[in-house]
């Protein structure tokens, strides 16, 4: 009995999966709040995460699992205040699809990241891309660009903020 | 605008929450982070559960950008530091755009949440409605109730349920899952949700079957079934299919059933879920009769006879390939 060799890149993934598990639930259930819905997230995202890998060699399988498992968490967030400021009988009536968004909101993201990227100033770029794609610490980006660690925090912050505020994120309340 | 071009006005709490979120993103991930840090973190989440969301959208923005900036399979990185060489870099290292997932089974079980009554699996469980209606949950199931003085309705939103149903002939007994129903006055029937069709089952009585994509409707009788898929324009006509209420007494019976179709029923008696990695053979045929207590043998007998490869993977389920 031999596998499709298309599924060879499969056992990888899932390895990966089972190897982040333990951190994505405490990193999940920080963001939730609670642990059950923590670890119904993690296998979601653990399952898309070897679907999406099926199709695709994926650029960093680790964050895009985190990802996805996040933006699970988001909608899960999004649906908890929407039933929170509801009459109680309208939970009910609440209709969400387990579908693909989260990956498609992923992927979305992900394509948008240059454009949203442009508009920051220089350091910012600078400090975003060594902290997040290279993994320098503070001290080693400070070093570099000859500036406090403190003010590489201080950079980071403000420039996460901003590239989150322009990847196409409507505020809520604003409609 | 300041320099980072952040807004004011309309938008500026939004604005001000996802700036208190960069900052403890950024403030976690420091040389000299202190327990007092954690501490002081974790009250912010719990003050408000917009803290929890715009900390969340900070995470995600961050993965996205770890995503994008990752060298892409196979090509040469280029990134010049300090330039706009590397934005180009991040373009061509995203993900090309291509969508489509394959196939696994369930639904996100946080609609558990949201769901007068589920089950969990390898559960089924009896519910008595208002009127004294019945209800036999499958494993792995949910339905919301609702009734009026003109309908009662049920909406189906993951899994199988059988109904019995007392006869009301001012309020129709309506089952939903979400673009299809089955609409009973008095009678016993089974509805089945998968990925993208409504099943029907009728042990007694007349069930009529509409969908939201097709005109008119067909009428079921005992010992008829129907399978509606979301998006077609015409109703398939009744046929047999005895096999479909076997659920009902403890034993899972695939008569010629589509692999897709046979898993999606095992998933709801197995613990953790099944997925067709890459949708393999998914429309290979299955014959078999299993006891519902043990869905996992019958899930590597299936494998065995299609000659796919079944892994199990600790706290996610299990992989057919």
């Amino acid at each position: 009995m031999t596998a499709p060799v298309r599924a060879a890149a499969a056992p990888p993934l899932a390895l990966l999966y089972r190897d982040c598990h333990g951190e994505l639930v405490a990193y999940l259930e920080r963001i939730a709040g609670e642990r059950a819905s923590a670890e119904d997230i993690a296998q979601e995202a653990g399952i898309r995460l070897v679907e999406a890998g099926e199709r695709e060699t994926l650029a960093n399988p680790r964050a895009f699992l985190f990802h996805v498992a996040t933006n699970l968490a988001r909608d899960l967030l999004r649906r908890r205040m929407t039933r929170d400021a509801a009459m109680p009988e309208l939970a009910s009536m609440e209709r969400f699809e387990p579908g693909a968004d989260a990956v498609a909101s992923a992927r979305e993201e992900i394509g948008q990241v240059a454009s949203a990227l442009a508009p920051l100033p220089e350091r910012a770029r600078q400090v975003l891309v060594m902290a997040r794609v290279e993994g320098m610490s503070h001290a080693e980006i400070g070093t570099k660009l000859g500036i406090a660690p403190k003010t590489v925090e201080n950079h980071l912050g403000r420039a996460l903020a901003r590239l989150t505020a322009l990847l196409g994120r409507e505020p809520p309340g604003s409609h | 605008m300041d320099v980072y071009g952040t807004m004011t006005g309309r938008s500026h709490q939004h604005e001000a929450l996802l700036e208190r979120a960069g900052e403890w993103h950024a403030r976690l991930r420091a040389d000299d982070t202190a327990r007092t840090d954690h501490v002081a973190f974790a009250a912010w989440l719990d003050a408000d559960a917009r803290h929890r969301l715009a900390y969340a959208d900070v995470c995600a923005a961050a993965y996205a950008l770890e995503s994008a900036g990752a060298p892409a399979p196979l090509e040469v990185r280029a990134v010049e530091r300090g330039g706009r060489a590397w934005l180009g870099a991040l373009a061509g290292a995203a993900f090309a755009a291509v969508l489509g997932l394959g196939l696994w089974f369930g639904a996100a079980p946080w609609q558990d949440l949201a769901s007068d009554f589920h089950t969990a699996s390898a559960e089924q469980r009896n519910v008595e409605l208002p009127d004294g209606s019945r209800v036999l949950l499958d494993g792995d199931s949910a339905i919301d109730v609702a009734y009026d003085e003109s309908r009662r309705t049920i909406e189906l939103k993951r899994g199988a349920a059988f109904f019995d149903v007392v006869a009301d002939s001012a309020r129709p007994f309506v089952v939903r899952t979400g673009d299809a129903s089955a609409t009973a006055v008095g009678t016993r029937y089974a509805v089945e949700r998968t990925a993208s069709a409504m099943h029907v089952t009728v042990e007694e009585g007349v069930v009529e079957v509409r969908s939201d994509a097709a005109a008119g409707s067909v009428r079921l009788r005992a010992g008829q079934g129907i399978v509606v898929a979301s998006h077609d324009s015409r109703l398939p006509a009744a046929s047999a299919d005895d096999a479909a209420l076997a659920w009902t007494r403890q034993r899972l019976v695939f008569s010629a059933t589509p692999l897709e179709i046979a898993l999606a029923r095992l998933d709801r008696h197995v613990a953790g879920r099944i997925v067709l990695v890459g949708g393999a053979r998914a429309d290979a045929r299955v014959t078999a009769a299993i006891p519902a207590g043990d869905a996992i043998g019958g899930l590597a007998a299936i494998a065995r006879e299609h000659g796919l490869t079944l892994r199990r993977v600790p706290a996610l389920g299990y992989l057919v390939y």
